[in-house]
């Protein structure tokens, strides 16, 4: 046994390590173990925040796309000449912008909900 | 009474440390025994860089597997993951999710992912570009300037009435003092 093998039982191992740990998440997320009440509300409001709303939909598409991306791009395109190594696929920087722009709302949103004590 | 108390959680605290450095004399006699007898046949330095690695990797794969069980029977747990500290309630007085948390939480796991598996399949570290990093970068501030405007300070919560309620992201500095010099609302 070379230490090349055991990096390769390693990696593997690491890979279902993060995918148990995610899945366990999810798995309580969904049967609600894991609080999500009030995600999408302010803390004094029975009603969902639009800004609250906005931000988790942007979150979740652009997380969505970047995993499409990843998972549709071949290993060959990732691979840099020049520098002789691997790249993940890069995000748009529009991507960045949404986000960042979602971000600033939702927390200019907070802080006038929070300055109206609404 | 308070004196001898202290004195037995001295003691024991002292009994602990004493077995901690047995442990540790252990681990290392151990350590050295196998590299004697590993030199002793005739062991090249390839070998005994694989019989650390090896060991290095056991103890690895042992803290991870062990988070990983206390997980799943629920000695470690993930419950209050996305939630606020117990001072801040949504309406119905139950503990409130935070929107910043989850979304941190939700990048992290996407970006750690494809990470490992692009490493795996490249068989090698893959580089990291600058937008990613940036994404990462600016979910952890989104998280961080949220726990900040979201911080409490004791003086509002009694002067407005609903200080606790108005945060998202409260610390515990909130409670413990972490803003004393502040007065009224902080918007």
């Amino acid at each position: 046994m070379s230490s090349a093998d055991l990096a390769a039982v390693l990696q593997y191992f690491f890979i279902a390590w993060l995918a148990v740990l995610a899945g366990l998440v999810a798995i309580k997320i969904l049967r609600g173990d894991i609080n999500t009440n009030g995600l999408l509300h302010s803390p004094q409001s029975n009603q969902p925040d639009g800004e609250r709303v906005a931000s988790l939909a942007t979150t979740l598409a652009i997380a969505g796309y970047y995993v499409i991306q990843t998972l549709g791009t071949p290993l060959q395109s990732l691979y840099d000449k020049e520098t002789g190594a691997y790249f993940m696929p890069d995000l748009p920087e529009e991507a960045l912008v949404v986000l960042g722009g979602s971000y600033s709302v939702y927390v200019t949103g907070k802080l006038l909900r929070r300055k109206n004590g609404a | 009474m308070p004196n001898q108390a202290g004195n037995t959680d001295k003691s024991v605290v002292r009994s602990e440390r004493r077995q901690n450095v047995l442990y540790v004399l252990g681990f290392l006699l151990l350590v050295s025994v196998i590299a004697g007898i590993a030199v002793n046949q005739g062991a090249t330095a390839a070998d005994i860089a694989l019989i650390g690695f090896i060991a290095f990797s056991a103890v690895i794969v042992a803290f991870a597997a062990a988070v990983l069980l206390e997980i799943i029977f629920g000695t470690i747990n993930l419950n209050g993951i996305i939630s606020e500290p117990q001072d801040v309630t949504g309406p119905d007085g139950k503990p409130k999710a935070s929107l910043s948390r989850f979304q941190f939480l939700v990048f992290t796991f996407v970006v750690a992912g494809l990470f490992l598996m692009l490493s795996i399949e490249a068989g090698t570290f893959v580089n990291i570009p600058n937008n990613v990093l940036g994404l990462i970068g600016l979910s952890g501030g989104g998280f961080i300037v949220s726990k900040a405007v979201g911080h409490k300070k004791p003086d509002a919560a009694s002067t407005t009435g609903g200080g606790a309620a108005d945060s998202d992201d409260t610390t515990s500095g909130g409670t413990t003092g972490g803003g004393t010099t502040g007065g009224g609302t902080t918007g």
